[in-house]
């Protein structure tokens, strides 16, 4: 669904843009991939965009979106790039690193897209729904084309102004973080604007973070899981879970929204329906020769689960039900 | 990613109940919203929420545990509104609630993890030897009042289910040691970790200490258990329990009339459990139970000469209980409004003493039953609650019918009303049935009787009934209830000639009878409360009151139960890792039934904490206090605890 609503509005904005070409590759064995396969049609008949079925790199396999950005008022007319990409296409199954060549930025979708893309290509690059442990390697800049991301989860501050908004009496908040988390200053000044004591509860693996959270969540009004899988994953979250609702006290974050459907009380999301504008803001940024450093989704809807929200008698806004999950 | 975190959530319908609603809405795809949230397991083994429960529950979590500074399980019961707890031996603590027991209390059912364990033929639970060490208790739910409807027999006046941690909430090494006045040296180790998809921990516990001041009733408990998960790939877990634990004690009774030496004895408890869990469709899912515990109390006793001339008497205390017990859950779905369990199970117990049967041979007990639960959610406000058990005991070759009914009114989002009645049943033991306790000389054919049951005794039922209040805000709660209790074919202890056979007493012997009716009424209430300062209060009030006025065979059961009771935890989170908790209670005059009456009492106890880091690891530091407000006796006047200091490091590797 998400996926689909994101290729909607990025034509839509697109259509809009200034002339850049955009070449988008997801890993074609993927969710994402099928999804993008089932909108193929409609994509088609468009005007500023080719999907490619197969796009070769290396062995990997991905699906590919071209778009050209509106130049002139017919620009199915007008962009030869637009032609020569077709021209790949009939000639023979086009390479990742030949498309490369037809157009100004890659948006890499996801790990195997963006390190193909790396790899493959030599223009300048855009990282989006990259797994936080993957991105930061992948972003690492040696020489070559500019790299730029936007990362995959809220920023975690937006989830401290979470707790406050649903506790707004709670005191101390307890945060499991790897030494060294780059979150962390920006966590720190907000929690203290917030009034919140801050509680760094430091570990380098999951079973650690277990550990240490464990002689610590009676003293804690909140947990905040950062989207750390070092520390917070598949694992560890059933120990976190189980310890901290005995404790009632209620955790907030997570990688992703499925952290919050298996027990995490609430958490602040991208929203996938608007990260297009914001795509599509940061490629022409890179277009134009500016390289913006990493950011984090600006659009966010905050995912509730009614069920722990009852578990420990925490009234949710009624305003907020459309976002409960 | 997202197949293994919906898998791995999955895990914690079993583990708690918690969380059934969690998974529900984790497997859905898209939008199926489960609007209950669970809470509580015990009351009818269908995960519900604690306002909607049929049934009043105290919740004791880890937090209040290790603020308590208990050693023993069954210390930290007293902060229960309504339940007594007594040390007539140091081998042997008491726990009751409403009175009307001995030191051999068996009207409540003891639950591990959901399971009816630890509770053989005699209904006794050895609170002592219990092959879980009380570091591995995460959370303790006390379902005051009966539940025959969900467990059968035994859930007479109360249910106390244990619950253990998952063992993925202990990876690593944690260890402890104690050591202190009256001889208190406990220690403990636990190791967790992980072998392919199993999660696992082992632990080692070993607790002792000198008992009473001046008598030789010195006591070790040592254990050893250890908790297996596997998950399986497609949904569902399997939950492995073992546990062995050796209880080494010293006793002595001045008072006996039989000369009765000082002596040694040893116990062993030991049990297995395999429970598989099978998440059906999202609407249903299967358990299925299968364990065994057995019990060995080995008291060989002791000879003596000087009673009868020329006659060598031995008195023996051996005996030998086990267990074995299936049990199949289906709990189902049928819509936002409509929830229910339905189960069946069987268990069948086995007992051999030659000295409290006359008889080497092995005797038993065979119990089935079908059981269901349904709730019912008429509107937001309104809750219907049903259920009942069917019950069939191959020793009193009769069956019991076991209803359960209650309504929930919800006042608004954090109020609620209701109005419950309930039934609990307890089958007679073997003992009480068939027991003959005898004195056998071993130089000439003689055979003195204590005991002689003359059997054909029917089961005890409580008939309960009442109002309360619930109320809850965040991790605030209070609940108050009023409540009757009517207790039916109590089984009473009385003398009787035997003219026939040599007795212990002169010319009568100990039976077993049903009594007339027992009527139990009081006031109970309890309040949880949190600031967000590191402040935890736990109080509760007891008030109860016990007519037995129509009884034949009256033994004090009106003073069986104190009048009045109050327990306070409160704790206290400072800066830098200081915490502080102080643990009273008050329990005004009672008499445990058949002995001497006690004095009301006050005891309090305190426990400073301190954490820090040794390098990188961890450490706890407690000092505890208890009996600090002077000697208590709690079952015995001539027993009094004394004052007592501890220490205790622990630390997590």
């Amino acid at each position: 669904m998400g996926w689909r609503l994101l290729t909607l509005i990025l034509v839509m904005l697109c259509a809009q843009a200034r002339s850049a070409t955009l070449l988008f590759v997801a890993n074609g064995d993927s969710p994402e991939h099928r999804e993008f396969l089932a909108r193929q049609r409609q994509w088609q008949v468009g005007a500023d965009l080719l999907a490619l079925d197969t796009v070769e790199a290396q062995g990997t396999r991905l699906m590919g979106l071209v778009v050209w950005l509106k130049s002139a008022p017919s620009p199915r007319k007008s962009l030869p790039a637009r032609v020569a990409a077709q021209t790949l296409m009939r000639a023979r199954s086009p390479t990742l690193a030949d498309l490369c060549q037809q157009v100004d930025v890659v948006v890499a979708v996801a790990g195997d897209a963006a390190r193909a893309a790396k790899q493959n290509c030599s223009i300048p690059l855009l990282m989006v729904l990259v797994p936080d442990a993957q991105l930061q390697p992948l972003l690492e800049q040696n020489r070559g084309p500019a790299r730029t991301a936007i990362y995959p989860t809220a920023d975690p501050v937006a989830n401290l102004r979470l707790i406050r908004e649903l506790l707004p009496k709670a005191a101390t908040v307890g945060v499991l973080v790897s030494p060294q988390r780059a979150e962390l200053p920006s966590l720190r000044a907000e929690a203290h604007r917030l009034q919140f004591k801050l509680e760094e509860i430091t570990a380098t693996n999951d079973e650690e973070a277990v550990r240490a959270l464990r002689s610590r969540v009676s003293a804690l009004d909140a947990v905040l899981l950062l989207p750390d899988l070092q520390l917070i994953n598949a694992w560890s979250l059933k120990p976190i879970l189980l310890m901290t609702i005995r404790q009632m006290v209620p955790t907030f974050g997570g990688p992703t929204a499925d952290y919050v459907r298996a027990g995490v009380l609430a958490a602040a999301v991208p929203d996938l329906d608007r990260l297009p504008a914001q795509i599509v803001a940061v490629a022409r940024r890179l277009a134009s020769g500016v390289v913006p450093a990493p950011v984090y989704p600006e659009a966010t809807r905050v995912v509730v689960n009614p069920t722990v929200a009852g578990v420990l008698s925490i009234v949710i806004p009624p305003t907020w039900n459309a976002h409960a999950e | 990613m997202k197949t293994d975190l919906i898998t791995s959530m999955a895990l914690l319908w079993g583990a708690t109940g918690l969380f059934v609603a969690d998974v529900r809405v984790a497997l859905a795809a898209d939008g199926d919203r489960d609007s209950d949230f669970p809470q509580v397991l015990t009351p009818s083994r269908l995960p519900q929420r604690l306002d909607d429960a049929p049934s009043t529950v105290t919740i004791i979590d880890r937090a209040m545990i290790e603020a308590s500074g208990a050693r023993r399980l069954v210390d930290v019961l007293r902060l229960v509104p309504g339940l007594q707890v007594g040390y007539k031996n140091n081998s042997l603590p008491t726990a009751t609630y409403h009175g009307l027991s001995d030191e051999y209390a068996r009207r409540m059912l003891l639950l591990l993890n959901g399971q009816r364990i630890f509770q053989y033929s005699r209904g006794v639970i050895e609170w002592n030897n219990l092959p879980i060490p009380l570091e591995n208790i995460e959370r303790i739910e006390v379902v005051r009042g009966p539940a025959a409807a969900a467990y059968g027999s035994n859930a007479l006046q109360a249910v106390i289910n244990i619950q253990t941690g998952s063992p993925a909430e202990y990876p690593g090494l944690s260890a402890q040691i104690a050591g202190g006045s009256d001889g208190i040296a406990d220690g403990f180790l636990r190791y967790g970790g992980r072998v392919g998809v199993m999660d696992y921990t082992l632990s080692l516990s070993s607790v002792g200490d000198s008992g009473y001041p001046g008598v030789y009733d010195d006591r070790r408990n040592t254990s050893l258990s250890f908790m297996g998960d596997v998950p399986f790939e497609a949904g569902g877990e399997l939950k492995l329990q073992a546990g062995f634990a050796r209880g080494d004690y010293g006793i002595e009774n001045p008072e006996s009339t039989s000369s009765e030496p000082a002596r040694d004895f040893p116990v062993t408890d030991n049990f297995q459990s395999l429970q598989w869990r099978k998440p059906g469709t999202r609407k249903d899912e299967w358990t299925l139970t299968l364990s065994h515990n057995a019990f060995h109390y080995g008291d060989r006793g002791f000879r003596n000469d000087q009673l009868l001339p020329g006659v060598t008497l031995q008195f023996d205390y051996d005996i030998e209980e086990e267990r074995y017990e299936a049990d199949v859950q289906y709990i189902r779905r049928f819509s936002d409004r409509w929830r229910t369990r339905a189960g069946f199970g069987y268990y069948q117990e086995r007992v051999r003493s030659p000295f409290y049967f006359d008889t080497d041979a092995t005797l038993s007990n065979e119990v089935s039953w079908l059981a269901g639960h349904g709730e019912y959610r008429i509107d937001p406000a309104w809750v219907l609650n049903a259920g009942a058990m069917l019950e069939y005991s191959s020793l009193t070759a009769s069956w019991l019918f076991l209803p359960r009914f209650s309504v929930h009114y919800h006042v608004d989002d954090w109020q609620t009303l209701r109005l419950a009645y309930s039934t609990g049943s307890r089958q007679p033991t073997l003992y009480e049935n068939d027991g003959r306790a005898v004195i056998r000389a071993v130089n000439v054919p003689l055979t003195i009787y204590r005991v002689i049951a003359s059997g054909g005794l029917n089961p005890e039922i409580n008939r309960s009934l009442e109002v309360g209040y619930h109320w809850q805000a965040e991790r605030n709660q209070f609940d108050v209830r009023l409540f009757q209790e009517h207790y039916s074919d109590y089984i009473g202890t009385y003398y009787r000639p035997a003219p026939d056979v040599p007795t212990a007493l002169p010319g009568v012997v100990l039976d077993f009878a049903n009594d007339d009716p027992i009527i139990v009424r009081g006031l109970e209430a309890q309040w949880d409360w949190r600031n967000l300062s590191g402040t935890r209060l736990f109080a509760s009030y007891a008030l109860t009151t016990i007519d037995a006025s129509g009884t034949r065979y009256d033994a004090g059961y009106e003073d069986s139960a104190p009048r009045h009771g109050l327990g306070l935890l409160a704790s206290q989170e400072f800066g830098n890792g200081w915490q502080a908790s102080l643990n009273y209670d008050y329990q005004s005059g009672m008499q445990w039934y058949r002995d001497r009456p006690i004095d009301g009492y006050h005891q309090l106890g305190v426990r400073l904490a301190k954490r820090f880091k040794l390098g990188s690891t961890p450490v706890t530091a407690e000092l505890v206090g208890a009996n600090l407000l002077g000697p208590v006796s709690d079952y015995l006047p001539n027993r009094e605890w004394d004052r007592s200091v501890f220490l205790r490091f622990s630390l997590d590797r």
